[in-house]
């Protein structure tokens, strides 16, 4: 098993996410709208949720129609909403949106009692893409790029400038609507794969780096590709190395390859550098020592008995009641067989005989150890018998064996009847004490 | 004219006054459980007697429940409410605070552990949460041996005792018609009788039974000739290895001797990662396993992906009643896990064969 088996489908993806994404990033980036693509990602995957609700399976081609015509709704609602002279910032209104398709699906779900699905959304399974859906999403992305490159004027003269492109008398709302569209698109083949929040990561990460370099958009792409590209295979193959869940790896690696490389972009901007590198140092252990003092409160705070917590102390109590009450049944139940045992054998066997023969693992024990005394010591081993013959719970299997040890033990079977119960075998019982009584006299004697 | 008349409103209100009585006199015992399998044990022994409802569905997660004010109004009105009584349910001490129904509080009349007096398995020795959400008292899913389900019933037929004395009889002796049915249907009639079901429970549990069957002579010829049931459905899978998604199976592996040699989950409740499915695939086509077992709440399509590479054949069933369509006792649970994996192994003898 290789890295490449398993992991090649997963790169694959990354890669084109990280094509498609890095540049519909800018977009977002410019429009300050960053919350869009959650808002989106969460009414597509609200898509396949309510399509779930009518019995459509996730991951099916039909589920993809409900998605897309959710997404629809949600590009139209986001283009009708952004006004030229906004009160409220439109980013209020997408998170609003967010907010309400998420609990709407949370909903949904608790109807169809299929929640484990749903977490699926959040986090993805990059790892269990399969090829054929990595070259659909490839065409997809493909398409939208070829429309985006073709009318990118008009793309970027919207998201640029929105001012210049009412003055000039583009139709903003349109072209508007088209780009959410065309995004809706991409998200929703995105987000099946990657889940809600890698996607996000996929959109904002690589263009922040890149907006931090240079405004250039054709630099800004080159550096997001780059880059996105080289944290993707860095945090693929961590995630390999460390053996941890692939999508969460890649997104935390984004994290801090975001610090490290504002780190690098601020010490080579800052004029004196000298001033820069003390206060990065400084920065340093501030970090560390925050790090440290989390982490050994951590320790400590897990010792206290605060850390304990009610569900845990219920759990050990109701545990600890159980086996009181289970040990004093067993204790009760072996009371009463003993006493049974003792009552049904006429006190003519020792006691510490039916304590010997409660001990045993079950029957076939039982009856080997009577086997075995009755060789050495034929009154001992017909004590022995009796208790087993006496023992309601033996079976018939061992009630047929113990009478025809008896049989040859004491030449007669005494008329016991192994079909029949306890009452009905009470005199042959008597019967066989009788002769061990006689038995034990002729010993004394 | 009149006389009939007030004589015949007379009959309806004592009709109605009857009516009422009787129902009160009726008076159904209210009967909540954690899962699926716990309804259907509790409604054999209750009968009529009782109306069961339970919280987590055959095809769900049973360590997961989000509380819903539904489910609060269904324990506030419960007289008897049945948990595994390990860790299995974090969410279930929430959920009766939240009901504020001081009967079913642990240790109350009406709180019934199915676990009590169970032979436990899987202990851990060292306890941590880095190692997933281990169960610190050893395996929770206890309904996933039908011998196991002989203590549940007995668990909850004592709860039922104690909050309706007066049908005591009724529920002991539907106590003993189910153990007598799991033990017939477990081991078969034959074996039921010669041996009783509480030597052959003693055995099962013990991992003795089958060399035990094997060797012992009755009448001239081995008992295990003489086994029947899903003991003797399940005599093929014995000894045959699978990979499992979660440790949900534990007990019923045991009792048929079907040998899990590793799961998807690289510890129990953490989703699998690239490396550990790597090296169960590894192990999959060292040891020539071919069949995967998950219960239809995990992510299937990872399932019949790692299948589809080792050539392996999936197993996907529900874990409880409920779950899916012809599972709808506990029973019915071992006929199909049982026959599944049978036909399962069929399939991978015939593509060896061709």
């Amino acid at each position: 098993m290789n890295i490449l088996e398993l992991m090649a489908a997963p790169f694959a993806e990354c890669l084109i996410l990280v094509a498609i994404h890095t540049y519909l990033g800018i977009h977002v980036l410019k429009r300050r709208v960053i919350f869009v693509d959650l808002a989106l990602a969460q009414i597509a995957a609200l898509g396949t949720t309510v399509g779930f609700l009518f019995g459509i399976m996730p991951e099916t081609p039909s589920a993809l129609v409900f998605s897309m015509i959710f997404t629809f709704l949600g590009a139209a609602v986001f283009a009708i909403t952004r006004f030229r002279h906004e009160k409220v910032p439109q980013e209020a209104v997408i998170g609003l949106t967010y907010a309400v398709s998420c609990a709407i699906a949370v909903l949904v779900v608790e109807k169809t009692r299929g929640a484990e699905h749903l977490k699926d959304i959040l986090v993805g399974n990059l790892l269990w893409v399969k090829w054929a859906d990595v070259l659909t999403a490839a065409f997809i992305y493909l398409l939208v790029g070829v429309l985006h490159f073709i009318f990118r004027k008009r793309f970027l003269a919207i998201s640029d400038d929105p001012e210049k492109a009412y003055a000039a008398g583009i139709s903003v709302k349109a072209w508007d609507f088209l780009f959410y569209l065309t995004f809706g698109v991409v998200i929703t083949f995105s987000t099946r794969v990657a889940g809600v929040l890698m996607v996000f990561v996929f959109l904002v990460a690589p263009a922040i780096l890149a907006f931090m370099i240079t405004n250039r958009l054709a630099h800004q792409l080159l550096i997001g590709w780059g880059t996105g590209t080289a944290v993707t295979v860095l945090g693929l193959y961590l995630s390999w190395n460390l053996d941890l869940p692939s999508g969460p790896a890649v997104i935390a690696f984004y994290g801090v390859a975001l610090v490290i490389g504002g780190i690098i972009v601020f010490l080579i901007r800052a004029r004196p550098r000298s001033d820069a590198v003390r206060s990065v140092l400084l920065g340093g252990v501030v970090t560390a020592l925050v790090v440290w003092s989390v982490w050994s409160l951590g320790r400590w705070l897990a010792t206290t008995k605060w850390a304990i917590s009610d569900e845990a102390r219920h759990v050990e109590e109701s545990i600890a009641h159980d086996r009181s009450v289970a040990a004093a049944q067993e204790s009760e139940a072996h009371e009463t067989r003993r006493a049974a045992l003792a009552a049904r054998t006429g006190r003519c066997v020792g006691a510490n005989k039916i304590e010997r023969h409660l001990e045993f693992f079950g029957p076939e024990e039982q009856l080997q150890h009577a086997r075995e005394t009755l060789r050495v010591n034929k009154r001992k081993g017909l004590e022995f018998l009796l208790v087993a013959l006496a023992d309601e719970e033996l079976p018939l299997l061992y009630r047929e064996e113990a009478v025809d040890l008896l049989t040859k033990a004491a030449g007669k079977s005494f008329g016991y009847d192994t079909q029949a119960d306890m009452s009905q075998n009470a005199k042959a019982i008597r019967r066989i004490c009788e002769r061990i009584r006689l038995m034990k006299k002729a010993d004394d004697d | 004219m009149r006389a009939q008349s007030i004589v015949l409103s007379s009959a309806v209100a004592t009709a109605v006054l009857c009516a009422t009585f009787s129902s009160a006199a009726e008076h159904k015992l209210n009967v909540v459980v954690s899962n699926s399998a716990y309804h259907s044990i509790a409604d054999y022994i209750g009968g009529d007697k009782v109306v069961v409802s339970h919280i987590v569905e055959g095809n769900q997660d049973p360590h997961i429940v989000r509380p819903k004010p539904s489910l609060a109004v269904l324990l506030r009105k419960a007289d008897v409410y049945v948990t595994t009584g390990m860790d299995l349910e974090m969410w279930s001490p929430a959920l009766v605070d939240m009901s504020g129904n001081p009967r079913i509080r642990s240790g109350q009349k009406g709180f019934v552990s199915a676990s009590a007096g169970l032979k436990i398995i899987e202990v851990p020795i060292t306890v941590s949460r880095a190692e997933g959400d281990v169960h610190i008292y050893g395996n929770p899913h206890i309904h996933t041996s039908p011998l196991n389900g002989k203590t549940i019933a007995e668990n909850i037929c004592v709860g039922l005792k104690k909050n309706a004395p007066e049908h005591a009889a009724f529920f002991d002796q539907n106590l003993a018609r189910f153990i007598d049915e799991v033990d017939r249907r477990t081991f078969g009639d034959d074996l039921v009788k010669l041996l009783g079901g509480k030597t052959l429970t003693d055995l099962a549990t013990s991992g003795r039974l089958v060399p035990f069957l094997e060797k012992k002579q009755y009448k001239g010829r081995p008992l295990i000739s003489r086994l029947g049931g899903w003991m003797k459905e399940a005599l093929p899978l014995r000894g045959e290895k699978i990979v499992a998604y979660h440790k949900n199976i534990s007990y019923f592996s045991q009792l048929f001797g079907v040998e899990i040699v590793d799961y998807m989950e690289p510890k129990p409740g953490i989703p699998p990662t690239p490396g550990h499915i790597a090296g169960v695939m590894e192990k999959m086509r060292k040891q020539n396993v071919k069949v995967m077992w998950a219960e239809n709440y995990f992510d299937v399509g990872q399932v019949r992906k790692v299948a589809e590479k080792v050539g392996a054949v999936p197993v996907i069933v529900a874990l409880g009643p409920g779950g899916q369509p012809e599972m709808k006792t506990f029973f019915d649970q071992f006929d199909i896990w049982i026959r599944e994996l049978n036909r399962a192994f069929q399939k991978v003898g015939n593509l060896r064969a061709s």
